[in-house]
């Protein structure tokens, strides 16, 4: 059998929200297997939503969504067998881990995904003590999600995830609302995720992310299409695009008695 | 970090494709129950929508159109003739026009709860046990006539033209009712309808509380359909119905906390923003010219109703 180099793509995707709302329009992309892909756009580009579909938890209105081949529709997601075959591949972290969290306790959030899966108990619980270990988490193996701080439900939604083992995971601007110790932390997990194989793939507007990264990135505008594909550095470089679809803006500040103005992204391009 | 990745997440899983397949997944209950719920969210954006057209209705000061409410409802109650209450529908669907909303939509509704609360309800009264008079079509006929407490059966029972008037006329009413309140409804922003209530002196306390709730309904709709995904997002099977109530009474205690965590919130920040012991909402500016012209016009209309 010939290996899939390209494990999920996006076929002229559309979708609108409420069959009113647009929030992709003819969105065309690949990912490849193994890769650290950025999805970034300003706020209401349709990144989200992008990753949903991928996630086959909304479905497009037009066109279509493969993944190893097989097309991710609603219909197809009602059979029994490719719905376990689905959901065990592609893992997502919503931005908010409030909605994702519904367990009595941290450990049987850890243990929901791999039960699903049907593995046994020993092996569920092994995989829930491994990741338990590698996020930080022994001793919060009993509290209720409630008693969580923010860094910490993040961290749990994330184990929740991988303890199913998936081989692409979906993070939701993963950074968002995260103190600088757990942002550089949650940086460092996806690199190592990364590095073991895992196909990752963020939305984001922070480009700091992307720049650390050095993924491959898709840029949303703001009329929901596709603007640009390239690598991080490519894109990065980029300041009129990045100034086209809003993710960096001039800005005028002053020195003593002079007014300045320069291009503005609270990262990259604070120069003067 | 690298060396602390557990090695079963190094495995990859198998196969590579999925086996043949093994039946279908039925959609659960619960998940019907959620994807209405997200109905609101449509409903509500449709409405919004719908309210912010150009049209005729959309373009008066909410308050006319209140006025316009209470008085035509008051005017569809007191007159007395098919004719007249046909003559209002009329000149309603030619406001529902020129407010530019969707006639099929709108007027579905309408006949709809039209035929749930104005047909079905009045249609025994056509039957002559019920209102006396000359009978046009007969049904059944009884050997003898019965009492029955207050009823009279009498031996040829069948439909009357009083009574056919009435149900005609009891449908037109409701028809009628509902044409006028749902067009106030569809072509002002909900937010301004409450708004406009103070033209009734009703306290501004009031009104915040019902425009937070409102808002309220739309944030909890959102947060629940949210945690339906994050649900489906790690399941790889069918629920049942036991899991899905289980799961459903855990949400439930999730969206009280989080429900008294907003108030909570909420109250301190108006607090921040200068709250007492009232709320102080603006005062909304007065109608302009064309607000009184409309408002005229409907006012003559009215009177022209009333008239006929």
């Amino acid at each position: 059998m010939k290996p899939i180099s390209e494990i999920i793509k996006i076929d002229q995707v559309s979708y609108r929200y409420h069959g009113r709302i647009p929030a992709l329009d003819n969105v065309s992309l690949s990912i490849r297997q193994g890769a650290m892909f950025s999805v970034i756009g300003s706020n209401g580009s349709g990144k989200s939503t992008l990753l949903q579909i991928i996630s086959g938890l909304i479905h497009p209105e037009r066109g279509a969504v493969l993944f190893r081949d097989h097309e991710v529709s609603e219909n197809a997601l009602r059979d029994r067998t490719f719905l376990k075959f689905f959901r065990e591949r592609v893992g997502f972290v919503f931005q908010d881990p409030d909605v994702q969290l519904f367990c009595p306790t941290v450990l049987d959030e850890l243990l929901y995904g791999p039960l699903q899966l049907d593995l046994d108990e020993k092996e569920a619980l092994s995989r829930a003590e491994e990741v338990m270990v590698m996020l930080h988490m022994e001793d919060l193996k009993n509290r209720p999600s409630y008693m969580l701080s923010g860094g910490e439900k993040k961290r749990v939604a994330i184990g929740a995830v991988l303890t199913m083992n998936p081989e692409v995971l979906l993070f939701d601007e993963p950074t968002s609302g995260l103190d600088p110790k757990t942002q550089v932390f949650l940086l460092e997990l996806l690199l190592a995720l990364n590095e073991a194989g895992k196909t990752i793939v963020i939305s984001t507007h922070d480009l700091s992310l992307v720049d650390e990264l050095q993924s491959q990135v898709a840029v949303l505008s703001e009329e929901h299409r596709i603007e640009k594909i390239g690598s991080a550095e490519e894109i990065l470089k980029d300041e009129d695009l990045l100034l086209k679809v809003n993710l960096i803006h001039e800005h005028v500040h002053y020195h003593g008695q002079t007014a300045h103005t320069h291009i503005h992204s609270h990262y990259l391009f604070h120069k003067h | 970090m690298q060396e602390r990745i557990p090695s079963f997440l190094t495995r990859k899983p198998q196969p590579d494709s999925p086996e043949r397949a093994s039946g279908r997944i039925r959609t659960s209950f619960v998940t019907k129950g959620i994807e209405t719920i997200s109905s609101v969210l449509r409903t509500g954006f449709i409405q919004w929508e719908t309210a912010s057209k150009r049209g005729f209705f959309q373009g008066i000061d909410t308050r006319v159109k209140v006025l316009f409410l209470v008085f035509f409802i008051v005017i569809v109650s007191l007159k007395k003739t098919i004719f007249s209450e046909t003559a209002m529908a009329f000149f309603f669907l030619g406001l529902a026009l020129a407010s530019r909303l969707d006639l099929i939509k709108h007027y579905g509704k309408i006949l709809a709860l039209t035929f749930a609360f104005g047909f079905l309800p009045a249609v025994p009264s056509v039957l002559n046990i019920f209102t006396p008079g000359d009978v046009i079509f007969s049904v059944f006929h009884l050997e003898k006539g019965h009492l029955l407490g207050p009823l009279v059966i009498p031996r040829e029972i069948g439909l009357t033209d009083e009574g056919l008037r009435r149900v005609v006329m009891i449908s037109l009413r409701v028809m009628n009712s509902l044409s006028i309140s749902l067009l106030v409804f569809a072509s002002t922003p909900f937010i301004e309808f409450i708004r406009a209530l103070k033209v009734f002196r009703v306290p501004d306390v009031f009104l915040m509380t019902i425009t937070l709730a409102y808002k309220y309904i739309f944030i909890f709709a959102r947060t629940v359909f949210d945690m339906h995904l994050a649900k489906k997002s790690r399941m790889t099977g069918a629920e049942s119905d036991r899991e899905a109530r289980q799961w459903v009474s855990g949400r439930m205690a999730f969206m009280f906390r989080k429900s008294q965590q907003q108030c909570e919130e909420v109250f301190r920040a108006m607090t921040a923003r200068g709250l007492s012991d009232t709320v102080k909402l603006r005062r909304i500016p007065l109608p302009v010219t064309k607000d009184w012209m409309a408002g005229l016009g409907l006012f003559l209309s009215g009177i022209l109703f009333l008239m006929i």
